[in-house]
């Protein structure tokens, strides 16, 4: 254990030299970049940005990303407080009290608590990971090939069961990701399959021209159909300082908000939408007087906002430790982590704890950085938000062509962009989520190869003789049936609330 | 019994079909070879055939109510088309022209036929230009693949 405290400096000077840090700071602009925008997100970002990427050291490749996707949070607060629009979906519940604080001329008592909100959400996320450690290592130390295998099931199914509205379409996702991860060679086998006969897909189906297409294009084609134009700016002028002392004044709510947001960063399927909802919802019911909650209460603002800062690094525990991505996000990081010639597990919290905690102090520092950033080019910021969708939609299609193609250099990276994209736009609006997709994909071959290496080794006993994988068999049951069980409470409680209100109309 | 339903239902009718051409195909492989697409095709031909046959007794539940997007849908599916043939224009532009070209001219068509000022569409299609050929291509040596027009030509 004695190995920690090193390894978290280690990553904190690690993430000070010049290329780390140079390449972090270009993610970091691109993050705020990709917050402001509404309609983009850090999801469409870290696709745009991952072919600039392979390639480069882990050391290099992390920040970069994980600068670009730690910021987002950051800037989507500025339109989800000034105009009233999040700049991403995670910051729906900001606008519940933002925007009537910024209506009341409060607007910069709100962004700065919120900026300041989530550097601590962040900061207590960053003190839960460090203190998860020592017991998670022990832990890691006794999983093989079939606990491997089982949790790559489980993150599976729970991305594909609390991802979107429905249990079936989520789980469905899931097992269409893992086919589309079974295109090319096969692990164990060595010979390609469902290539059909196109030497470019014998090495599997890229990730880049998938995210890209699956993720960005129906953003963007979403961003040109509404050609949103947004009416007026609202003031801004005055409270940054109260601001900041809303923020320290409400400590403790930031550490339970950027407690739950790291839970929901760890579990496979949440994420940022759920976090945020999750801490608003929890400032709400712990307020002793909770009145001025929807008119402009700061509370309103700092819950929120620490629970999506705090569900990044949350979300790089699974990651690192199981190879299990929390959210898209991760699941790209994930890819990265392949790509690179790293493998999570044992490695990343023994010989690479260095890289893991780069990882953490980038989510953190970033935060910090973009909140500075934001806090004095908050002006000129928000003018980004006004960028017309016929500027702005073009050019960044135009670089999403040039990343796609940047995966292999072959122009069939450019037909799978299309087609992910003509596939992620009729998913999105046919009600069907792509997070377990990219999830199934990037834990496909993994997930083949501990099933084959566990199947050679044990038989099938393995399923009832080890105690680790009968737990994760346990955990994955109740992810099918407590979801299920929701479900159908809901749907009975729906019957019962309209049987009793036609009732009421035919009195 | 209602045979149409929404394409939401559809999409599992499809996930359906491909996971029984997956199964169907490596059902002569190995043992090992087929080990992963059975289970993996097993597991989707449930949770998709049950999502199906929910569907045609219960309908589909989506997110949003159809019956309030419905009518935005209408006016926004000649938008909708009108976007998709942009897309698919420039993709079928890329490989035949190269990226170099495709790319910022697609930018500038757009914008300028869009009302962009014909200075702000030439600009913006500049800068990625210049992205693509000197930062890329001279800077970090990247090699796109050749045009399909120059390879037909013989260049």
């Amino acid at each position: 254990m004695e190995d920690i405290p090193i390894a978290v400096l280690d990553g904190l000077l690690l993430m000070f030299t010049v290329k780390t840090f140079l390449f972090m700071m270009i993610g970091i602009v691109a993050g705020m970049f990709f917050g402001l925008v509404p309609g983009l997100s850090g999801l469409s970002g870290l696709g745009l940005l991952l072919p600039f990427a392979i390639g480069q050291p882990p050391e290099v490749a992390f920040p970069f990303l994980l600068g670009m996707f730690a910021t987002t949070t950051q800037t989507d607060t500025i339109p989800a407080v000034l105009i009233g629009v999040p700049g991403t979906a995670a910051a729906q519940a900001t606008v519940l009290d933002g925007y009537p604080m910024a209506k009341k001329g409060e607007a910069e008592r709100a962004l700065s608590a919120s900026y300041l909100a989530s550097i601590l959400g962040s900061i207590v996320a960053a003190i839960i990971f460090i203190a998860f450690l020592p017991v998670l290592r022990p832990l890691i130390d006794e999983f093989a090939g079939p606990e491997f295998f089982m949790m790559a099931m489980l993150g599976l199914i729970m991305a594909g069961s609390l991802a979107g509205t429905s249990l079936l379409r989520g789980l469905t996702m899931a097992g269409f990701g893992l086919i589309i991860s079974m295109v090319g060679f096969a692990p164990n086998t060595g010979f390609a399959r469902f290539d059909f006969d196109w030497t470019y897909l014998i090495d599997g189906i890229p990730l880049v021209p998938v995210v890209l297409g699956m993720f960005a294009v129906p953003e963007v084609i979403d961003l040109l159909v509404s050609r949103s134009t947004i009416a007026s700016q609202q003031s801004s002028s005055g409270g940054r300082m109260k601001g900041v002392a809303d923020a320290f004044q409400n400590w403790w709510l930031i550490v339970k908000c950027g407690t739950i947001g790291t839970v929901c960063g760890m579990i496979p399927g949440l994420g940022g939408l759920v976090a945020e909802w999750l801490g608003y919802g929890h400032a709400v019911q712990s307020a002793k007087d909770s009145s001025q909650f929807g008119k402009g209460d700061v509370r309103g603002v700092i819950a929120p906002e620490a629970a999506t800062a705090a569900q990044k690094p949350g979300g790089i525990l699974p990651t690192v430790a199981f190879g299990i991505p929390g959210n898209g996000p991760m699941a790209i990081m994930l890819g990265v982590f392949l790509i690179v010639g790293l493998r999570p597990g044992p490695e990343m919290l023994r010989e690479n704890l260095n890289i893991t905690f780069l990882m953490v102090w980038v989510t953190v520092a970033a935060n910090i950085i973009a909140a500075i950033l934001a806090f004095g080019l908050q002006r000129w910021l928000v003018k980004i938000c006004y960028i017309r969708a016929t500027i702005l939609a073009p050019i960044v299609l135009g670089f999403m062509i040039v990343g796609a193609t940047l995966a292999t250099r072959d122009f069939g990276d450019v037909l799978l962009f299309g087609i992910f994209g003509f596939l992620g736009y009729i998913f999105k609006h046919a009600d069907w989520p792509r997070v377990p997709i990219l999830i199934g994909m990037v834990l496909g071959n993994l997930a083949e190869t501990y099933l084959f290496i566990t199947v050679e080794r044990y038989g099938i006993e393995w399923l009832w003789q080890r105690p680790i994988v009968l737990i994760i068999v346990i955990m994955i049951v109740l992810s099918f049936v407590v979801p299920a069980y929701r479900l159908y409470r809901r749907k009975q409680g729906e019957k019962i609330l309209s049987g009793h209100t036609v009732k009421d109309d035919m009195e | 019994m209602i045979w149409y339903r929404s394409i939401t239902w559809w999409i599992g009718i499809v996930m359906i079909a491909l996971t029984l051409i997956i199964m169907t195909e490596s059902a002569g492989w190995s043992m090992g070879g087929k080990l992963f697409p059975w289970i993996i095709g097993s597991g989707v031909l449930i949770t998709a055939g049950l999502h199906s046959i929910l569907g045609i007794f219960q309908g589909v539940k989506l997110a949003e109510d159809e019956d309030e997007e419905a009518e935005s849908e209408k006016l926004d599916l000649r938008r909708v088309l009108s976007v998709f043939i942009w897309v698919l224009a420039v993709l079928v532009a890329v490989p035949l022209v190269g990226l170099q070209i495709a790319v910022p001219v697609f930018v500038f068509l757009f914008m300028k036929l869009h009302g962009e000022t014909l200075t702000l569409a030439a600009i913006s299609a500049l800068v990625i230009y210049g992205f693509i050929v000197f930062v890329l291509e001279d800077i970090i040596h990247v090699v796109f693949p050749q045009a399909l027009i120059i390879q037909w030509i013989g260049f």
